[in-house]
């Protein structure tokens, strides 16, 4: 049943971003017969460093959607605490919930079924806008992000640039 | 729990077989002072036991609070299955226990497969339906996704399913046992009951596992009438024959302290990898440098090399002709004088000191290693006895004498490892006093033992195991009351009101 299921809703999460696109990012297929990747278009939030930015990214979902969740990789050149250096975005509700480690407290920010592209890439957004300096992904990031914001403006200008021309 | 204390009937005392009359004697003793711990009464629960066990805090906290058992289940849970301090913290502030625990409050229940008067669109599948579930929180799912996502945290969840929540975003309340139950399958069902008792035993202070495997029994230590928090190593013995240490679960370890065994171990591990096989498989005889691989328990070596006829001590490779009178000192460890140590490269001699408790320690410990063999051969020997004539029954101390001979040796390894941690000073002399005659009367058992049948007297092999046993005792005993020396003296010195009591037991 899982894939069926999890076809259906992709199918209809896509339709109704089709029919009432969100601020901030569009998506589509990157294949139309199959609906378990996604090319997603992130805008750089303004009055972020990252205003001005179209970073692309592909977003896999598995086949137990929803309730394992999909991976988000961002393909364009990237430089953000808690994206690792190969693109891949650690935000906290794309983490399966499994054993919880860290305590239970953190499991509701954690993935739910109830998550789609929508909420998924909202929290995305917020991200760039907040970074998570506690758990970083690239600490090099981190480090520049915390201690010399200028040099870490700069090289998110350069990304910013490039993803402009990539266009 | 309450009823704990009622079933007593069941306690097992921490005492092994061997060594039961005379630890009984010599910890009434130590009862005197206020603070001597005597052995932690414990019971070995079969997973029987430990559903009622769970059932009868459940209903006692349902009832008192008029609660459902699955409500109350949960709030257990988050408390560590202590129902009085559930009870009690709820009386004290009731909304606030039950969003700490995840619970909604009694007039909201849990809803289970019903149909909504009006369609709604089920946030998981985004689909218009009418069939929905929901938890008291009242966030409603359809059915097919509530399953799916029950099913989902069982399957591949593991434990950790017991403590799932609500599907939506930032809502805090639990999956209750009566609605996973109602919507799992009937695999993941069963699935789902290990997860509630193997949780229920995790979280629950007093309960831990066998850790033999395979054996589905836990041990409940029992409350304490003072209510004093465990601390400390506990020795307790399963059903199923596994002897360990409650509080780290390895090994039993007394006389070691389990952080005095954890740090050996890291250190044995650290430092002696090389020489732990040089010195744990072969020795060279003393005599005619003969190599010689120890096949059987006992440290009196005979060279069987032609014409050597050497006897030495296994442990220390002096003569054995020295080992019966004063001279013996092979356990002991000299402590080198400050003079000396100055001369000394330091991290030389505290190299030195450490192989010294190591090879002993070794020695005792692959000794153990060959249980099973000397097990078996005991088995022959009776065997061979009732065909010389004897019967079955009359071979029988033996196997005691064999139970005894490893509880003692098993006893000596750690001895090494607590006397490695002791500072120099009168305890530690004692301490290897009592080590030393341990020591002795256990290789004098493991001789005797070990000769052929037609040498073996059963008086004297009856002498030696009582000697052993009488000497364990005494060498715990003055562990432990060393033990109380020293909490007294930490008291005492802390001024805490706990020191009241003592002048109580005096009196």
């Amino acid at each position: 049943m899982g894939d069926s299921r999890a076809t259906l809703l992709l199918m209809k999460q896509l339709k109704e971003l089709n029919k009432s696109p969100v601020e901030g990012f569009s998506a589509g297929l990157v294949d139309e017969s199959n609906p378990f990747d996604w090319d997603i278009c992130i805008m750089g939030p303004p009055d972020t460093p990252y205003e001005g930015g179209f970073f692309k990214a592909l977003m896999t979902f598995p086949r137990d959607y929803p309730n394992a969740p999909p991976k988000l990789l961002i393909k364009s050149e990237f430089w953000h605490p808690n994206v690792h250096a190969d693109g891949k975005v650690c935000i906290s509700i794309l983490h399966p919930p499994g054993e919880d480690n860290f305590g239970y407290e953190s499991a509701s920010e954690r993935w739910l079924p109830v998550h789609t592209v929508e909420s998924i890439m909202v929290s995305v957004i917020s991200m760039l806008s907040s970074p998570n300096d506690e758990s970083p992904a690239n600490i090099d990031a981190a480090k520049e992000w915390r201690d010399d914001p200028e040099a870490f403006r700069k090289r998110v200008a350069r990304c910013v640039r490039k993803s402009q021309d990539s266009l | 729990m309450a009823d704990d204390e009622s079933e007593m009937l069941f306690d097992n005392s921490c005492d092994d077989a061997s060594d039961a009359e005379e630890d009984d004697d010599d910890y009434s003793e130590f009862e005197q002072p206020s603070l001597a711990q005597a052995p932690r009464p414990f019971r070995c629960l079969r997973p029987d036991d430990l559903r009622e066990m769970q059932a009868a805090a459940v209903k006692r906290v349902a009832e008192t609070l008029c609660c459902e058992p699955s409500d109350a289940t949960v709030l257990l849970r988050s408390f560590k299955w202590d129902a009085e301090r559930v009870i009690s913290s709820y009386f004290e502030n009731p909304e606030g226990v039950l969003e700490k625990a995840g619970v909604c409050g009694s007039s909201n229940r849990a809803v289970i497969d019903a149909a909504a008067a009006q369609p709604y669109q089920c946030p998981i599948c985004l689909e218009m339906v009418t069939a929905f579930s929901a938890l008291g929180c009242g966030h409603r799912a359809c059915t097919p996704c509530y399953s799916a996502y029950v099913g989902h945290k069982i399957d591949d969840e593991g434990t950790a399913a017991v403590r799932a929540r609500c599907p939506l975003v930032k809502c805090r309340v639990q999956l209750t046992d009566a609605l996973v139950n109602a919507l799992a399958t009937d695999a993941q069902r069963a699935r789902y009951a290990v997860y509630l008792e193997r949780a229920f035993v995790d979280d629950h202070p007093r309960l831990a596992w066998c850790p033999a495997p395979s054996c589905t029994h836990a041990i409940l230590m029992v409350q304490p009438a003072d209510g004093a928090p465990l601390t400390g190593a506990a020795r307790v013995a399963c059903a199923c024959g596994e002897v360990f240490c409650f509080a780290c679960l390895r090994d039993d370890h007394s006389p070691a302290t389990c952080e005095q065994l954890r740090l050996w171990l890291i250190k044995c591990k650290d430092d002696s990898e090389t020489y732990n096989w040089l010195q744990a498989n072969t020795r060279a005889c003393p005599a005619c440098k003969t190599s010689v691989e120890k096949s059987g328990g006992c440290n009196h070596m005979t060279c069987r090399h032609a014409s050597c006829g050497h006897e030495w001590c296994w442990v220390c490779a002096g003569p054995w002709k020295e080992h019966s009178g004063n001279f013996y000192t092979c356990n002991r460890f000299k402590e080198t004088d400050d003079e000396e140590v100055k001369r000394k490269d330091l991290s030389k001699a505290a190299l030195e000191r450490y192989l010294h408790y190591y090879s002993r320690y070794i020695n005792h410990h692959s000794s153990l290693m060959l249980e099973e063999k000397t097990r078996q051969a005991m088995e022959d020997k009776i065997a061979e006895m009732q065909a010389l004539g004897s019967n079955w029954l009359d071979g029988q101390y033996l196997k005691e004498a064999t139970e005894s001979l490893i509880a003692c040796r098993h006893a000596l390894q750690y001895t090494y490892v607590y006397a490695f941690y002791l500072p120099a000073d009168n305890h530690k002399e004692l301490f290897q006093m009592a080590q030393r005659d341990l020591e002795m009367t256990t290789e004098d058992l493991s001789a005797e033992i070990e000769k052929p049948v037609e040498q073996i007297v059963r008086l004297t092999v009856l002498h030696h195991q009582q000697m052993s046993e009488r000497r364990l005792a005494n060498l715990f005993n003055a562990v432990e009351a060393h033990r109380v020396a020293e909490a007294q003296a930490a008291l005492e010195a802390a001024h805490v009101p706990g020191a009241l009591s003592r002048p109580q037991s005096q009196a």
